[in-house]
């Protein structure tokens, strides 16, 4: 099961981790001993050799490559956090417990890195889960939570629109919620990943390992399931004929049809996502 | 051991490794199955997997991706050789201006600074020329307080386009605002010292007619350790030059140049910048070493705060440190006024109202007078500052070495102990609290003992701020549990961690010093402690 580590391209990648970081050395062994306790099932050879190198020095609490470590992600880091929520204090607070999260002790995370993504885009991620924690724990941020749904109909646009929600938004709600439901978790994960993450159909490509093509088949074809879900519901049980729930449904889910809505969405309204 | 098996992390979360594997492809269909039951219910796993999505996306466009190579977004890379002349040592920080590197001077063998000038107009010669020309009038500026600019020059390699970069002197330390950020406001005296070696480089600076444009907390370097503690004013006159160049290549708002936290007031509204901007910029810094704090501190944007900054008075610093005592209160102020025809005109006009307080307080201790906070706040800042200047005249102010035994013997008198700002084994101060119960303002504090402070004098030798103006900072404490996790697993290695003698846990020591982790903001702050 566990891939072959063909001596070559360990050294391979020790060699690279030592030209791309000249201000310390690693013990060739150690460097081999790291990686082998951070296996995985990616191919060896297609790991990100000199991170691995860095990420293993730290791991030995090697001086030098700690403060190397932290010049090369703290703009990553902090832009992320700030991303989740940009107070000065809380950036900095951040910072300070994502160091002690990666950094420090018997638990220090920096000797789970595998080198299946680039050490920047890691602490990226871990920056992000630190901020979100934090934030959850503290009582200021009780920032309402977005839900897909939500996203996918939130929209005030005219009058009319304010009127028809009175009358039908809370059934347009029930329907989307329920056919939201009914997609399989992949098309589901797929569609907030697109809507709320605002991943682009290139990079769920990437995710799925699929073209782009069938990404975004994938997401039209999501989007087709809710919106003859929604409307079969409303069709049928609220008794709107067709023409009414296509105006209905170009008002309340903001272009269903068209992007779900995205358009009049800020980056500011994007925050975890949760579905019934 | 396997970084696949789910749950992964303690509430069954993904972890960074499974985030990360998902977001570029990597997890098996079995396992990817299983993130997705997770990821359905999990809010948080959510967001980060979009996070992990674009950090992918990226890395990969900067071509961080590139495999076995691992080439970071750092324009230069360790060893390689720069303007024929300086080989690259590692990469420190990156600025709004470029990036910073520390590199080794082939030439003279001497460490020096490198920053890199924004790349996009290093090939546009016109520009490279202003460059050039403002680089020049910065490095009119000599004073032993502001960092020194070495060399211009233009790296050319057949892969790449040109890019223009200059070298400076190299700094150690940390910056005045990283330390003010750790660790609040600075003791009273270690305040007003410091602000007097400001006003000096600025002084020089101003005499040359250059202005800095762009003076924060964050543009002072403290450099050196413990008792030999100087700070030096970083990139003086850069902001104007890597202004000049940015707006040949890019239609954003142009004329404003600086930082939004500490820009005069005219200076955001597009007026001339004056002398008088740079003294509003240090008031502001001078108010952060008082008080721990900008005037204006609130939880909602920097363009907010700014606004407030600009429509309201500004709260004297003694509202904010009690032992501000009252002509402070008003100097500081002085700068900060809204208008900059009300300001002190110029570097040379705070100092020497500052040293016509340094003299009054001195005085006071020669007389052997009570000294009053209450007295001071209750007269008008004016009436003090003409009082002490008469009192000045009258009796001389060379008289330092004088002033420290006539305070000590007061202070004996007083049943206090004896502390003397002189005197390096005397007890740290640890508040504001305890130093205002100190003399305020020792002789020491404006030069060396015994020799009067001036312009001329002090822009001949480096002000140094001497025992008792800071505390002393132990370059090391054992305290941080990554030095002990250090020391345990890496018995052999040459620790520079190791303190040759622990700092009581007390011990302003451990407040100054050198933090390992900090974050980005702090340019030329991964330096380790010691200076050259």
């Amino acid at each position: 099961m566990k891939p072959e580590h063909d001596d070559e391209i360990v050294r391979a990648m020790y060699l690279a981790g030592q030209r791309r970081w000249t201000l310390f050395t690693l013990p060739f062994e150690a460097f081999q001993r790291h990686l082998e306790s951070v296996r995985t099932e990616t191919q060896t050879g297609s790991l990100q050799a000199a991170d691995l190198y860095l990420s293993c020095a730290c791991a030995l609490a090697h001086p030098e490559a700690l403060r190397l470590f932290e010049c090369e992600t703290s703009h990553v880091a902090e832009a992320a956090i700030r991303r989740v929520d940009g107070d000065d204090e809380f950036v900095r607070d951040s910072l300070q417990e994502l160091w002690n999260r990666l950094l420090l002790g018997n638990r220090a995370k920096v000797r789970s890195y595998s080198g299946r993504g680039p050490l920047q885009a890691w602490v990226r991620v871990a920056a992000t889960r630190v901020a979100l924690d934090r934030r959850r724990a503290d009582r200021r941020h009780g920032r309402r939570e977005v839900e897909l749904s939500e996203q996918l109909a939130d929209s005030e646009t005219s009058p009319e629109a304010v009127e028809l929600k009175t009358r039908f938004g809370a059934a347009f709600q029930t329907a989307l919620r329920g056919s939201l439901s009914r997609l399989s978790e992949q098309d589901r994960n797929v569609l907030r990943m697109h809507v709320v993450g605002r991943c682009s159909i290139d990079e769920i490509g990437v995710a799925y390992d699929v073209h782009r093509a069938t990404a975004a088949r994938w997401i039209e074809r999501a989007r087709g399931a809710i919106y003859d879900d929604v409307q079969r519901e409303l069709c049928g049980q609220h008794k709107l004929t067709i023409s009414e729930f296509r105006s209905l449904a170009t008002m309340l889910g903001a272009e269903l049809e068209l992007s779900f809505g995205l358009g009049h969405l800020s980056t500011q309204d994007r925050g975890p996502v949760g579905l019934q | 051991m396997t970084a696949v098996a789910l749950p992964s992390e303690a509430a069954g979360c993904l972890s960074e490794e499974d985030l990360l594997a998902f977001a570029s492809g990597q997890l098996s269909h079995e396992v990817r199955e299983r993130a997705h039951r997770h990821l359905d219910i999990c809010e948080a796993c959510q967001q980060l997997l979009s996070e992990a999505v674009h950090a992918l996306a990226t890395a990969r466009s900067a071509g961080v991706t590139e495999r076995n190579e691992a080439v970071w977004s750092t324009t230069f890379r360790p060893g390689m050789l720069i303007g024929q002349r300086y080989v690259i040592r590692r990469f420190i920080a990156r600025g709004g201006m470029g990036e910073v590197y520390e590199a080794l001077d082939q030439a003279l063998q001497e460490r020096v600074a490198l920053k890199t000038v924004t790349a996009t107009a290093s090939d546009d010669p016109n520009a490279v020329r202003r460059l050039k020309a403002e680089v020049q009038l910065a490095r009119r500026v000599s004073h032993p307080n502001v960092c020194r600019i070495y060399d211009f020059g233009t790296h050319r390699a057949s892969t790449s386009p040109p890019l223009s970069f200059l070298t400076m002197e190299f700094v150690e330390g940390e910056t005045l605002g990283v330390r003010l950020r750790r660790s609040g406001a600075l003791p009273l005296q270690a305040a007003i010292s410091l602000a007097s070696t400001l006003l000096h480089g600025l002084q020089a600076a101003h005499t040359a007619g250059v202005l800095h444009r762009d003076f924060k907390s964050d543009n002072v370097m403290l450099r050196g350790a413990g008792q030999q503690l100087e700070p030096l004013i970083l990139d003086f006159g850069l902001a104007r030059a890597f202004d000049r160049l940015d707006a040949q290549s890019s239609t954003s708002q142009r004329g404003v140049v600086g930082t939004f936290a500490y820009m005069a007031p005219e200076q955001l509204e597009g007026e001339p910048y004056t002398p008088a901007s740079d003294i509003y910029s240090f008031g502001l810094v001078w108010y952060e070493m008082l008080t721990g704090e900008l005037p204006f501190k609130t939880r909602s944007s920097p363009a907010m705060t700014t606004i407030e900054r600009l429509t309201k008075p500004v709260p004297a610093p003694s509202t904010k440190n009690a032992a501000v005592f009252g002509a402070l209160d008003a100097l500081v102020l002085a700068c900060l006024r809204r208008s900059p025809r009300e300001r002190p005109q110029n570097a040379g006009a705070v100092l020497a109202r500052l040293e016509q307080l340094g003299r009054l307080e001195q005085l006071e201790h020669q007389l052997g007078r009570q000294r009053s906070k209450r007295l001071l706040r209750s007269l008008p800042a004016a009436c003090v500052l003409l009082a002490a200047a008469a009192l000045a005249l009258q009796h001389g102010v060379g008289k330092a070495p004088h002033a420290t035994s006539k305070a000590a013997a007061l202070a004996e008198r007083r049943s206090e102990p004896a502390v003397s700002p002189l005197d390096p084994d005397a007890p740290v101060p640890m508040s504001a609290q305890v130093v205002a119960s100190q003399p305020l303002l020792a002789p020491r504090h404006f030069g060396k003992p015994g020799v009067p402070s001036s312009a001329g004098a002090s822009s001949k030798e480096r002000p140094k701020l001497g025992a008792g103006t800071l505390p002393p900072a132990p370059t090391v404490s054992v305290a941080s549990p990554l030095k002990q996790r250090h020391e345990q697993l890496v018995p052999g290695w040459e620790n520079p961690f190791v303190a040759t003698s622990e700092p009581p846990s007390t011990n302003m020591g451990a407040v100054l010093e050198q933090p390992l982790y900090r974050g980005s903001s702090a340019r030329h702050s991964e330096f380790p402690e010691g200076g050259r």
